[in-house]
């Protein structure tokens, strides 16, 4: 049946190609949808997603006989769409003006206070590096993997809906799509070790992280980086351990809203916070799954399936002057917007502290202790 | 007839022995300390570099698993309640030793990967003169996170804490 599918598209755009107006409506047609969800989800704007849909079918159509049919034509399109919404994303940032700070009579004072908002000259060619190593790193894959990854990551489908679009199982589209991040990490991480890629170590990562699915939450919550999905694990007077539930930083107060309560700690109580990642760049990596029961000797195979997660630690004290602390766990990427806001608030934090000598011997005392 | 008397005898002997050493045992041990309440003083671990989420974790379930060994009044550190309490015995614990393991190393070969976490805990009075010392561990070798040595710890430290300590209300 997908063989049917593809050999009716190959026709189509061979059609197409060909001048057939009606042959490229039929292709608009079934790839509108899927482009949409893609650009959409760069965009996060209906209107712009919609501006990026026309240019890419305007693009495709014009440099139709360019495709040479090595990859299908959803995935040349797909590559299409992303770069239109990229350019759009980055043409909404450099053109975004704070039009309140503007008068028609003081027109050079306004233009000269202008903030410019939009990336650097080097952040945008940090960008574009960045862009073309991901993309690069997907064109490795074998074009099983990559259709998975395309689907799956970029244009946002589900694994159900992947494993019916591909007709697959839904066991295989998983595993494909496992095996596709697993080649994406190897690919990237020797990008890393290449020491004039150093300065974009960072960027590297979270490329590797956002195609790998785990970046997809971090950015959501990008939008509101005061508010997170959070597994509370110990800490907070009223709530059992595990409790899943919603953080939110608003009005100088971490909320963290469980079923119908919540629970709350004032900012100005708050008397250190510390991330998952502060925490590995003091000591190193310590917790990064997420706990799963499993049977013994099961965890060889699910632990493959974990995801990465981050922590976020605040110690406070309530008002008889008690000591606590709170270890909430959230998605990888969560904790550090959480952090930000906390701190723009007026929270403190320790993360920031000058690394102490002694903690050089620390570390070595600690690797001296014999293996348990 | 005379080696099965002796029999008799011999197994007479080790039943006695085996009922009456618990007994003579527990009568060797020294008394229990008077502690109507116990304060837990911030985990330290100034020569150990340990993770933010393990102190607080170490703390936390220091409280709790004292709590639920029968001390009613547990302290946190700071509490302005303690400080007219009598018979108040302050915990101190400062981290000796930290290995962080991998839980999906742990996972995958079953073996490799404990998380090991060695403090030495001081019960000492208000005015600092120690009570009682130990220096106790937690690890996690097999399933869970490895925070779940912090718990290992606390239950230990609490264990601890219950042999050697009499909650006496003293409020």
């Amino acid at each position: 049946m997908a063989k049917a599918a593809a050999i009716n598209e190959r026709r189509l755009v061979a059609e197409a190609k060909s001048g057939c107006s009606s042959a490229f409506e039929e292709l608009h047609e079934r790839h509108r949808p899927g482009i949409y969800q893609t650009a959409l989800r760069i965009l996060r704007n209906q209107q712009d997603a919609e501006d990026a849909v026309q240019r890419s079918f305007q693009r495709a159509f014009t440099k139709l006989r360019r495709f040479r049919g090595d990859s299908s034509f959803s995935t040349w399109l797909t590559r299409i769409a992303i770069n239109e919404a990229l350019m759009l994303l980055r043409q909404r940032r450099t053109n975004t003006l704070p039009l309140e700070s503007g008068s028609d009579g003081d027109y050079e004072s306004f233009a000269f206070n202008l903030a410019d908002k939009g990336p650097t000259p080097e952040e945008a060619l940090a960008a574009k590096e960045l862009r073309d190593t991901v993309m690069e790193a997907i064109s490795h894959l074998r074009k099983s993997l990559r259709t998975v990854v395309l689907l799956r990551e970029l244009r946002g489908l589900t694994s159900v809906e992947t494993a019916q679009h591909l007709s697959l199982s839904v066991a295989a589209v998983k595993a494909r799509a496992f095996h596709a991040r697993r080649h994406l990490r190897l690919h990237l991480e020797r990008k890393l070790q290449a020491p004039r890629r150093q300065r974009t170590v960072l960027r590297f990562v979270a490329a590797a992280l956002a195609i790998a699915g785990y970046g997809i939450p971090a950015a959501r919550s990008q939008g509101n980086p005061g508010t997170a999905k959070a597994v509370h694990l110990i800490g907070l007077t009223g709530v059992k351990d595990n409790t899943k539930g919603m953080l939110r930083v608003e009005n100088g107060q971490v909320h963290f809203i469980h079923g119908k309560t919540s629970s709350d700690v004032s900012v100005t109580c708050i008397e250190d916070v510390v991330t998952g990642t502060d925490s590995v760049k003091a000591v190193g990596k310590t917790i990064g799954m997420v706990s799963m029961a499993a049977p013994y000797g099961g965890g060889r195979f699910l632990s493959l399936f974990r995801k990465k997660i981050d922590t976020l630690t605040l110690k406070y004290r309530d008002a008889t002057g008690s000591l606590h602390g709170v270890i909430f766990t959230m998605l990888a990427g969560s904790a550090d917007g959480i952090k930000g806001e906390l701190v723009s608030q007026g929270a403190p934090t320790s993360s920031s502290k000058e690394p102490n000598p002694l903690d050089a011997q620390g570390s070595d005392s600690a690797s001296k202790e014999p293996r348990q | 007839m005379k080696s099965l008397v002796i029999r008799c005898v011999w197994m007479l002997t080790s039943v006695l022995f085996l009922v009456a050493y618990p007994l003579l045992a527990e009568k060797e041990r020294p008394a229990k300390i008077k502690a109507a309440a116990i304060q837990v003083v911030m985990v330290q671990s100034d020569e150990i570099k340990l993770p933010a989420e393990f102190q607080v974790a170490l703390y936390e379930n220091l409280v709790r698993q004292l709590e639920k060994k029968g001390f009613t009044n547990v302290y946190r550190d700071d509490d302005r309640n303690a400080e007219n309490v009598t018979d108040l015995v302050v915990l101190h614990s400062v981290v000796r030793g930290f290995k962080a393991g991998s839980e999906r190393t742990r996972q995958v070969t079953t073996f490799a990967g404990a998380t090991s976490i060695t403090v030495h805990c001081s019960f000492t009075t208000r005015d600092g003169q120690v009570l009682l010392e130990r220096e106790l561990n937690g690890k996690v070798r097999f399933f869970g996170g490895n925070l779940r040595a912090t718990h290992d710890f606390a239950k230990k430290a609490s264990q601890v804490a219950q042999q050697n300590l009499s909650a006496s209300s003293g409020r």
